[in-house]
């Protein structure tokens, strides 16, 4: 049987075992990172997504570059992407 | 090698993986919902692995041939994520125009851009774990 405070994954197979998994990363994720648990719930949760809901998304990632992420990069500037 | 503790911040990638994963699994009501979560969900997991792989050129400023692998793998990725969201707002606005024959089309191009999406995903993450980048399993 899974302990509630392990930090070990739970093992068992089929469904039971996926939702096990899932509950216990949700509570390793809400412990360590909850600002992200909030993100990712919202993104989880949301259901008929629409045009603009994707084409916002989509300026999201496409507004996003390698040095935003890493500000420290030793590439040149003229090979950043 | 040994494994270098560059980024407190990545310590929970491994259960965030898990729950990407998972989220791409689960049943929904259109293949557009499922991609768009799928999408999301792995968005918010590759900003938090990009975040710490840059805490780890910070700290251990890795060869520049090494960053552009990565820099590589981030952009196939992001182009991937891109035509993954194009497919899924072809498939809405044929839905929404009643295009029996647009859908279907655009629902095959989504299922491919999923697949593609999914392994460009994996293979920035493995090329993260090939750095021993702390807490990307």
């Amino acid at each position: 049987m899974s302990d509630e405070n392990s930090t070990q994954p739970p093992s068992r197979g089929g469904e039971t075992a996926l939702l096990e998994l899932a509950i216990f990363a949700a509570k390793q994720l809400l412990a360590q990172a909850p600002a992200l648990f909030a993100k990712l719930l919202e993104a989880l949760n949301k259901e008929n997504v629409t045009v603009e809901d994707l084409e916002k998304e989509r300026n999201e990632i496409a507004s996003q570059h390698y040095k935003d992420f890493v500000p420290a990069t030793q590439i040149p500037p003229s090979e950043q992407t | 090698m040994t494994t270098r503790t560059s980024s407190p911040r990545s310590s929970w990638l491994a259960a965030l993986l898990l729950v990407v994963a998972l989220s791409t699994s689960s049943s929904c009501r259109s293949p557009v919902d499922t991609a768009a979560k799928a999408s999301k969900v792995s968005r918010i997991t590759a900003e938090e692995a990009m975040h710490a792989w840059g805490a780890y050129v910070a700290e251990f400023k890795p060869p520049v041939e090494e960053e552009k692998k990565v820099q590589a793998a981030f952009d196939r990725y992001k182009d991937a994520q891109l035509t993954v969201l194009d497919t899924a707002i072809a498939y809405k606005k044929a839905e929404a125009a009643g295009n029996a024959s647009d859908k279907t089309a655009a629902q095959k191009a989504l299922d491919i851009a999923t697949i593609t999406a999914g392994a460009a995903f994996t293979d920035l993450i493995e090329i993260l774990r090939g750095h021993h980048v702390k807490g990307i399993p």
